[in-house]
């Protein structure tokens, strides 16, 4: 089985700061990390590969900094990386991203594309539905198992929020994944040690069959108007208490209210 | 139905024949937003289904001008492939301006895809909504809270249409405006799009916990209370509140997402909301600023959740939780 895992670099935090000066991020400090959601789809990807003699490509784009994060995920086993980098790649919203990944994807042999539910810095859950669209491929979101595969089929569990649906795929296809189905694996030595070996393999909008009017800042269909940052203004004052006071006000309020 | 005036449709998620809140909700806010603009706005109610006829009725309870429903055995349980291509004709044929969809499981599997067929933009989990008008133009401003902290980014889909966005359920409220009388559409199809996804079970989730949605005392454990979980639960139990948490806990796996309160957790309006050691960045707040009391505990007398306490108190929330569970036990 071939399969093709999308990974995206995020900071290491759910709680970025902002510069108060000139409200932009303050990225100064904060580490990079593969995305938790999708780091459990390298793991997914790479159980499969076990059971089916397959082959694991990953796939992110990002700039040459991501390239730490690919042989990272060579250290976990991974087969092949590839990285989308360029200038003109930058500033996409999710349906340029979708288009980039998409066009990059055609290059390569799959029966399985996984990507994580959503990313911790965006949140949009919009990529993996976009890219199985934009290769007419059928799709499962929130896959929170794989119970059975066959060379034509996969079967999974999706979480909706009362129930779970067991959903059998045709391939090839697409599935997003939570974190919470796999812990991923831990790196195994005689695969970090070969990783700095590995090929990485890097492509540009020129290697891509892509216009420019479908990629970057100013193709990408959405556009930020304006950030700004709520002052936080204290709602009540202030009141510093013993965990004593403090309990005995929380249970005057809260005492016989149910 | 004209096209000349802007069309503000809502997609109204349905499962086994039950409209869910969310489309209800989407609609109020949908009509709040239409009443705004100076010039006529159409809200239209969106529903794919099957044999619905008086469930497509009863839309009208919240206000919109007029009802599109789809009636296709294919349109009976949710699939990508016949959602997207019924809506996709349906847009196609009548070109609305905007077009907002519920941030539940279902939207967000059924509005990226959407979009991408459309070639048009997407904002996902907006917050807050309004409508910018120009000479020809209507412009939906979608405002979500980005990267955590304390950011928010107004998005805008200038050149596309149509304008699309998500919002998550609980987000806005349902509001009955009982004068209106709705148009009514009932449309068919031929031959949509198969489902190529097959169905094989569906088992009902065991409920790790209460909902927190429902409940009306919610204490909630953020980071520095993170060692007292055990004692929060004796004393929400104690009291018949319910615990829930920010995403720092679930993200560390000591709670279930189902207890998640925030952007990309839940959005929530307990009677009483006990913050006990949450920072309070906007990603939790809009899950839980409606509550109507709030009693913040932090030991940062500068913690952003004290801008929406209407109770707010510097302490150890650890310490504060070991004192209720023995000023509890105390009464007992």
């Amino acid at each position: 089985m071939n399969i093709l895992v999308l990974v995206k670099q995020v900071p290491n935090t759910t709680e970025m700061m902002i510069d108060k000066e000139n409200g932009t991020l303050i990225r100064a400090g904060v580490e990079s990390i593969a995305n938790p959601d999708d780091l459990t789809g390298v793991e997914l990807a790479l159980e499969l590969k076990e059971k089916t003699n397959g082959h694991v490509r990953v796939i992110t784009m990002g700039p040459t900094q991501a390239e730490d994060m690919l042989r990272g995920l060579y250290g976990m086993g991974v087969d092949d990386a590839v990285l989308l980098t360029d200038k003109r790649f930058a500033g996409s919203d999710t349906w340029a991203t979708s288009n980039i990944l998409s066009a990059a994807i055609k290059r390569y042999p799959y029966d399985l594309i996984i990507a994580g539910r959503q990313a911790i810095d965006g949140d949009t859950a919009q990529v993996g539905p976009q890219v199985a669209e934009a290769l007419g491929l059928p799709q499962v979101t929130y896959v929170h198992d794989v119970t059975h595969y066959e060379t034509s089929s996969l079967t999974v569990i999706k979480s909706l929020e009362e129930e779970k649906l067991t959903l059998r795929l045709p391939l090839p296809g697409l599935i997003t994944v939570l974190s919470e189905a796999r812990e991923p694996r831990y790196l195994n030595v005689k695969d970090v040690m070969t990783a700095h070996q590995k090929p990485l393999e890097t492509l540009t909008f020129d290697d891509l069959d892509l216009s420019l009017d479908a990629v970057g800042l100013k193709a990408s269909p959405t556009r930020v108007k304006r950030t700004y940052t709520k002052e936080i203004v204290q709602k009540s004052p202030v009141q510093t208490l013993s965990p004593e006071d403090a309990a005995t006000l929380i249970l005057k309020h809260v005492v016989g209210h149910h | 139905m004209t096209k000349q005036t802007h069309a503000l449709w809502v997609f109204i998620e349905q499962r086994s024949g039950l409209i869910q809140p969310v489309g209800k909700e989407l609609l109020s806010e949908a009509r709040r937003l239409a009443d705004t603009a100076d010039r006529p706005v159409n809200v239209v109610a969106v529903l794919l289904g099957h044999e619905m006829h008086e469930a497509a009725q009863s839309l009208e309870a919240y206000g919109p001008d007029e009802i599109l429903y789809v009636d296709d055995p294919r349109l009976e349980h949710y699939d990508v492939f016949p959602y997207a291509d019924a809506l996709t004709r349906l847009i196609k044929q009548y070109s609305p301006t905007i077009f907002l969809l519920g941030g539940s499981v279902i939207g967000r599997d059924l509005a990226p895809r959407l979009s991408m067929r459309l070639d048009t933009g997407l904002t996902a989990d907006a917050t807050h909504l309004a409508l910018q008008e120009d000479a020809d133009t209507l412009l939906l401003e979608a405002t979500r809270p980005a990267f955590g902290g304390n950011l928010y980014a107004t998005i805008l889909c200038p050149n596309t249409l149509p304008q699309m966005a998500t919002i998550r359920p609980g987000v806005f409220t349902e509001v009955h405006t009982p004068h209106t009388k709705a148009q009514m559409h009932v449309i068919q199809f031929e031959a949509l799009e198969a489902p190529k996804v097959v169905f094989l079970e569906r088992k009902v989730k065991q409920r790790s916990a209460q909902d927190i949605a429902k409940a009306n005392v919610i204490f909630s454990i953020g980071r520095g209370a993170k060692a007292s979980l055990n004692t929060a639960k004796q004393v929400a139990d104690a009291l018949g509140a319910t615990v829930a948490s920010s995403r720092a806990l679930v993200d560390e796996g000591v709670m279930v997402k189902d207890q998640q309160v925030g952007q990309t957790g839940k959005t929530i309006r307990p009677n009483i909301y006990v913050a006990l050691g949450i920072s309070g960045a906007v990603q939790h707040t809009a899950g839980m600023d409606k509550a109507e009391l709030i009693i913040g505990v932090n030991t940062d007398p500068n913690a952003p959740i004290f801008g929406v306490s209407n109770i707010s108190i510097v302490a150890d929330a650890h310490a504060v939780l070991e004192a209720m569970a023995s000023q509890l036990n105390a009464i007992e």
